[in-house]
């Protein structure tokens, strides 16, 4: 039979030996694996939090270490605590905060991270005046939002990276500037959740294919513009059977280096999203560039109608032209 | 007399623990901004360990400034009044500065909304920077944190007869207050009162 411990006998502890002793340890312990089992049931793997497996002793030896000890936390809830009840919240807090330091970040954190500087550029701020409180209305702007991440052309993860970058830059900074212009004053919080639900849905092996590769499936992105090049059926009809026909010849990975080409990725990210080093992508961009140029020759049509050829085969690609200028 | 050696032992910017209300709320570290003799309160800001979510309408004093063991969060909004009676027993844990408090009650009243303004390298402090962001944990936190406070202290209100009573026996032994403006209506009603009951026993 154990005896029940009380506030007293913890703060009796911690002043005979001036910070958390043996009975700390079991309160957080306890804590501890309370909260590995609400984790476990959650299917969160140990390493989501830097552990190697869940271990309630580990747990408890990190948040004595690093929250308790190197913060001081032991002393604060010293000197506020009376019964142990409230001691048991503040230690939770703790363990709580211990898991929220060592979450290693999730592909939301990482579009986030690089979405988030993108919309501050443009004025925007986290804040966000009357987002995130539940409503309807929030729950419309994230729908809204997540429909447009769906709808963004995404690179393609070829399993190098866990966590390898989603979007390109300049799709991104195309996200930032519609969700500025349509919903200036959502709150990060909508947009996380945006993300959230977005990303839910997404894949990371799903290839440019699968994403969706008609007008239509990126309309809410492309749109206005997009569609420029096509002035009347007939001549769409033999457009697309031309764009078909080089984007045959390209194959998936020259299509993907066109696509990413055109939505002004980098060389490195090019590198990264054909999981290959630097000078091999460049080597690759170069091929595919001659293979263009080798496929327009061969078209014999004169420059207006091989241009419209290229802005069909953008438009295949989820790349829009407006104005001569290159639109997602 | 009882209430000047109360407050002789108070001075601004103190750090103490303000007494839990058994099955009520739980006790708080505060930070003391004025202090009123008379009525024996104090008016106390609100302190959390929740540093790594501080808000821009929180201070975040460090160790070297407050002289505690750990880093400390000064919850700008979040200021209101209490008895001494349940901060006196309490050991002063920390002195944040009349200046620093002084400033950060100019800067809520000043900047209702938005980022406090404060000089933090004036104060080697830093205001926070959590996004505030409706009904994620740190509101809610918050939320506990503010329902909590207001169980612990209360508004005064000075034309309350509670406040007469108190002001009254608080200083019944100290005459030179009845003769100042500020002293109220029903307390002087009771000094008369009790001044005739002398007359009569007499």
């Amino acid at each position: 039979m154990t005896s029940k411990v009380t506030w007293d006998d913890l703060r009796v502890e911690f002043e005979e030996i001036g910070g958390p002793g043996e009975l700390w340890r079991a309160e957080i312990k306890k804590i501890c694996q309370y909260r590995i089992k609400q984790k476990m049931n959650l299917r969160l793997s140990a390493e989501l939090f830097g552990f190697v497996d869940w271990d309630a002793d580990d747990l408890a030896q990190t948040v004595i270490t690093e929250r308790l000890l190197a913060r001081g936390q032991a002393r604060f809830i010293f000197d506020t605590v009376e019964d142990i009840d409230h001691a048991r919240k503040l230690l939770s807090n703790e363990v709580s905060f211990t898991l929220e330091d060592r979450r290693v970040p999730n592909q939301v954190d990482n579009v986030m991270s690089n979405l988030e500087p993108k919309l501050r550029e443009l004025g925007w701020s986290p804040e966000g005046i009357g987002a995130g409180n539940n409503s309807e209305e929030d729950a419309r702007r994230i729908t809204e939002i997540a429909r447009q991440i769906l709808n963004l052309k995404r690179l393609r993860n070829r399993g190098q990276q866990r966590l390898s970058p989603l979007f390109a830059g300049e799709t991104l900074a195309g996200l930032a500037e519609q969700i500025v212009k349509e919903h200036p004053q959502v709150s990060a919080y909508v947009i996380q959740q945006a993300l959230r639900t977005a990303l839910a849905k997404i894949s990371p092996r799903v290839s440019m294919e699968a994403v969706g590769n008609t007008q239509e499936d990126f309309g809410a992105v492309a749109g206005r513009g997009a569609l420029k090049w096509v002035d009347d059926l007939d001549s769409a009809e033999g457009l697309s059977a031309d764009a078909a026909r080089i984007l045959e010849v390209l194959g998936s990975e020259g299509s993907e280096i066109s696509f990413l080409i055109a939505s002004g990725a980098s060389q490195n990210e090019i590198a990264g999203v054909l999981g290959v080093s630097r000078p091999t992508a460049v080597k690759r961009i170069e091929q595919t560039e001659e293979l263009l140029i080798k496929e327009f020759k061969s078209i014999g049509f004169d420059d207006d109608h091989k241009l419209r050829i290229l802005g069909e085969v953008f438009s295949v690609l989820g790349v829009g032209i407006s104005d001569g200028e290159i639109i997602k | 007399m009882k209430n000047r050696s109360i407050s002789q032992d108070f001075t601004v910017g103190q750090v103490r623990k303000l007494d839990s209300i058994k099955g009520i709320a739980s006790a708080r570290l505060v930070a003391i901004a004025e202090i009123d003799p008379l009525d024996a309160t104090c008016l106390v800001f609100l302190l959390s360990n929740s540093t790594d979510a501080a808000t821009p309408r929180d201070v975040v004093i460090p160790q070297k400034i407050s002289k505690l063991s750990y880093e400390i969060a000064l919850m700008g909004d979040y200021l209101s009044r209490a008895d001494q009676g349940r901060l006196i027993n309490n050991p002063v844990l920390g002195e944040l500065g009349r200046d620093l408090i002084e400033a950060v009650r100019k800067a809520v009243v000043d900047s209702p909304f938005g980022r406090l303004n404060i000089d933090e390298t004036q104060f080697s402090i830093e205001v926070g920077s959590y996004p505030a962001q409706k009904y994620d944990s740190v509101w809610n936190f918050r939320d506990a944190e503010a329902l909590n406070f207001e169980l612990l202290t209360f508004v005064r209100n000075k034309i309350s007869i509670d406040y007469a009573v108190k002001f009254y026996q608080l200083n019944v032994e100290n005459q030179k207050v009845f003769s100042e403006p500020e002293v109220p209506f029903d307390a002087l009603r009771f000094r008369s009162l009790s001044s005739e009951r002398i007359e009569v026993a007499a």
